[in-house]
């Protein structure tokens, strides 16, 4: 399985918020850095088809993706948004989880629901959640879908220490089956810990530098305005 | 306590008018208020005058004194306002009395069923329609308008009967939350879980 996005460029009224990007995705585990404002939420939007895109388009294995009905692009790529209150509109957090399961028809992957520990909300508002909790049923609501391909947006943003380990897990598990997962971030030391698979750097929505995890360097990163993953270990 | 949590925590409670059977005797009051509208004057007035009786009661029995209390606060300052303009426009004082208890009763009844209508209860009873999505995206807003609130009160700046100037940008702050980001953003999520657009 892969997903290429080629030649996309995204406009937006009129100020161009990514250009000419070019990158493929295979199975394991990939992350988009860049700095504040630099076009990963827009990257990530765009191969889930939440975007029309100016120019370029998006193959899954070979096949546009957008062409597809949008419950057949559903099925295949999860997308999970930024700010988990703003994505909520059910009146429980059991209704919001399930929503997706009701719209694709598909079978529930139960184990979502215990690694991220969001059983004990069920009952809930999901407006009456701390941010922490949000988040993780903003990604189970997604993620029981069972999707070969996951786009994350900024996930480990007010993730408490279980929370992210419980992510964690389940970035491994994903990439021991074989799903092409993507992450945004701005801080590459939230992925550190299971070794992403690839990199892609993007500032001012243009790929600044790509390539395995092993490959990617402070100075480029400093660069572009993004954490250096050597900063933290000055305080060690 | 704001009014959404006091709603909230009024609609928690477990009275007997919260129970699933009463809510179409609910719906049918509330239908029944509202079209009191229509009647003649005189019949009008004491039919309202019963029925804002009737939905106080309920609304005390159901607990929600305190939240009556604040609303016939805010209404009295409403019609404060409303009143001289009435009557300069040459309005009857019959008239004014009917349609401020009319009104009253509406009100009430219309707070009574909030109060003791759970959420989870609207949508068992009425499904997945347009009407639970349209009223829940209600809910959201009055949420985010509540979060705008807070966030201008945290700065200091508050709303108060005598600068209510300060509501005009929590206004303008809701319009682009509510008309922009979240409706992006929810937009998103809703198509990202297989509904099309």
């Amino acid at each position: 399985m892969k997903i290429e996005v080629k030649g996309l460029t995204v406009i937006i009224n009129e100020r161009p918020i990514l250009d000419n990007i070019t990158v493929s995705f295979n199975e394991g585990i990939h992350v988009v850095l860049g700095p504040n404002g630099a076009g990963k939420s827009t990257l990530l939007k765009s191969i889930a088809c939440l975007l029309r895109p100016s120019k370029g388009e998006i193959l899954l294995d070979g096949v546009n993706l957008c062409e597809l009905p949008r419950v057949e692009i559903s099925k295949r790529v999860g997308y999970c948004w930024q700010n988990p209150l703003y994505g909520f509109f059910e009146s429980t957090v059991e209704r919001e989880i399930y929503f997706i399961i009701k719209n694709l028809r598909v079978p529930p992957r139960a184990d979502i629901l215990k690694i991220l520990d969001v059983e004990k909300f069920m009952k809930r508002s999901p407006f009456e959640l701390s941010g922490g909790e949000a988040k993780r049923v903003s990604l189970a609501s997604i993620l029981i879908a069972n999707q070969p391909i996951i786009l994350l947006d900024e996930p480990f943003e007010e993730l408490d220490w279980s929370g992210y380990k419980a992510l964690q897990d389940l970035l491994r598990t994903f990439r021991d089956e074989g799903k092409i997962v993507v992450i945004a971030t701005n801080n590459p030391l939230e992925v550190e810990p299971f070794k992403p698979d690839t990199f892609v750097l993007i500032s001012s929505g243009k790929i600044k530098s790509k390539g395995p995890w092993s490959e990617l360097n402070d100075n480029i990163l400093i660069e572009s305005g993004v954490i250096p993953r050597g900063y933290i270990c000055r305080f060690c | 306590m704001s009014f959404l949590l006091e709603i909230e925590k009024l609609q928690k409670k477990r009275t007997p008018f919260h129970e699933r059977k009463f809510f179409w005797i609910k719906v049918v009051l509330v239908l029944f208020t509202l079209g009191s509208g229509v009647l003649p004057l005189s019949y009008r007035t004491l039919s309202s005058l019963t029925l804002s009786l009737l939905f106080v009661s309920l609304i005390l029995i159901a607990g929600g004194g305190r939240l009556l209390a604040r609303l016939l606060v805010l209404y009295s300052v409403l019609m404060i306002f409303i009143l001289p303009f009435s009557f300069l426009g040459g309005a009857s004082i019959t008239y004014i009395t009917s349609i401020s208890i009319y009104t009253v009763a509406t009100f009430s009844a219309l707070t009574f069923f909030v109060i003791s209508t759970p959420w989870s209860q609207i949508e068992e009873v009425l499904g997945d329609n347009v009407i639970v999505y349209a009223y829940r995206m209600l809910d959201l807003s009055i949420r985010d308008l509540q979060r705008v609130i807070e966030s201008y009160a945290a700065r200091g700046a508050e709303v108060t009967a005598l600068k209510p100037w300060r509501a005009v940008p929590i206004f303008i702050s809701i319009l682009y939350l509510t008309a922009s980001v979240r409706i992006t953003t929810l937009e998103d999520s809703l198509k990202a879980r297989g509904i099309s657009g």
